[in-house]
């Protein structure tokens, strides 16, 4: 290890507590471009910060009102109460997307990349995202229903999602108001640390459409555009913002 | 419950319950930082409007696999809060302040509504750090303070205060986890 790497690794507690100077904060960021280990010691040391910092204190009244009226769209934006129990019931799931419908779609795009079929070699390049419905907060007797009149649905479109060598792990159904309904039948359940993650793709543009986790059985998602292709890809637990893996991925087409 | 990386997936499409319920999980932590760094009712406040405004508009900005979103968000938090100490005109404000709450209570973990089991172990393991990494990492973090000033105010050499944050933070997190407690899932 040189001096120099020394005497920035000696900095990265301060740095992780914003307690170096404007010329030291840029050289450790610099550093931590080219050294793994250290980002993962910073990551560390504000996870620690973090703890510290942990409190239950009562945000003021009046405070996510203040928030609320600079938001950029007009809809009056909900009082945060309760788990998003609206949001996660499929009724209310569609009344959302009613209302969202004719709102601006909300993209970063930072590259086009085509993304044909299970081809696990193309580059992930993503764009975001909609809320995940967790099937273990919604009737299942509903959810079920719901993708049987979709199936039906001479107007809706289906995808066969295969892996590369093409044995069948789940079916996906997008109604003609946007409502996708993914059926994970054959899906292999993951680790822990591990999640499915569902994307789209609209012309070029590949769009995540929801973190699925380790074992989904039935999910709901929502796309706004003309969705062609879906696939399934492994990611970290989480999911991913862009990038997605292609190693693996399972893809079908929507006809 | 829906994740906290599937609420900000969902900021990215203007939904704003989504920044409402990321606000009802973390709103109180943001505050309580920012409120104790700042000393400041008001400019606290500012800083919370900053930081979920900043979410709002710039969701991408949060990397899941960097760590949580508690975390991400206490780390925009304490950066802007301490961008507004390290001001001219704020550091007047705040070190009249900070005299008083020097003079109040100290170390003001008992004046905060921490979560009981949580607090308990956190207070634990502060106290295991020797006094001299406790003060540097209290003086840096909660004050807000760049090492070389930390190092003034105890009168020590700069790099052996370096490094007792350092090392601080490392004895920290050994000692939480000894203590079961997982660090970096809040």
């Amino acid at each position: 290890m040189s001096a120099e790497e020394q005497y920035l690794d000696e900095l990265l507690g301060a740095y992780a507590l914003d307690a170096v100077t404007d010329d030291e904060r840029r050289a450790v960021e610099e550093y931590l471009q080219v050294n793994p280990r250290a980002r993962q010691e910073v990551r560390e040391h504000r996870d620690v910060a973090t703890m510290l910092a942990w409190t239950s204190m009562r945000a003021p009244d009046g405070l996510w009102d203040r928030i609320a009226s600079q938001l950029d769209e007009s809809a009056v934006a909900p009082v945060p109460t309760g788990e998003l129990a609206e949001v996660l019931s499929l009724d209310a799931a569609r009344a959302a997307s009613a209302m969202r419908a004719g709102r601006p779609q909300r993209r970063w795009v930072r590259s086009m990349a085509a993304w044909v079929g299970a081809s696990a070699a193309a580059a992930l390049v993503a764009v975001l995202a909609v809320v995940v419905f967790t099937p273990e907060q919604t009737e299942r007797s509903a959810l079920a229903a719901a993708v049987e009149q979709a199936r039906a649905d001479r107007d809706s479109k289906i995808a066969q999602l295969a892996a590369s060598d093409g044995t069948v792990v789940g079916e996906v159904i997008v109604d003609q108001d946007g409502h996708g309904y993914l059926v994970a039948d054959g899906l292999p359940a993951l680790g822990s640390d591990r999640t499915y993650q569902l994307w789209g793709v609209i012309g070029e543009q590949v769009i995540s459409l929801g973190v699925l986790g380790p074992t989904p059985e039935i999910e709901l998602f929502s796309v706004d555009g003309p969705v062609t292709q879906l696939v399934v890809t492994n990611e970290v637990s989480g999911g991913v913002v862009s990038n997605g893996n292609p190693d693996g991925a399972f893809a079908g087409s929507l006809t | 419950m829906v994740s906290d990386t599937g609420l900000v997936l969902a900021l990215a499409r203007y939904q704003q319950d989504a920044l409402a319920e990321v606000y009802r999980r973390h709103a109180g932590a943001v505050f309580g930082l920012a409120k104790r760094l700042l000393a400041d009712q008001a400019k606290a406040e500012e800083v919370v409007q900053e930081v979920f405004l900043r979410l709002w508009r710039q969701p991408e900005r949060f990397d899941p696999v960097r760590g949580s979103l508690r975390s991400y968000l206490l780390a925009q938090t304490h950066g802007r809060a301490v961008d507004m100490i390290r001001s001219e005109t704020s550091r007047r404000r705040r070190e009249e302040a900070d005299a008083r709450m020097t003079a109040e209570a100290g170390y003001d973990i008992d004046h905060e509504v921490w979560d009981l089991g949580l607090a308990d172990q956190v207070r634990g393991a502060l106290e295991c750090l020797h006094p001299s990494e406790r003060k540097a990492v209290e003086l840096a973090y909660f004050g807000g303070r760049t090492y070389r000033e930390v190092a003034i105010e105890l009168g020590e050499p700069e790099g052996t205060v370096k490094s007792r944050i350092r090392s601080g933070l490392t004895k920290l997190r050994a000692e939480l986890t000894a203590r079961g407690v997982t660090v970096g899932e809040r």
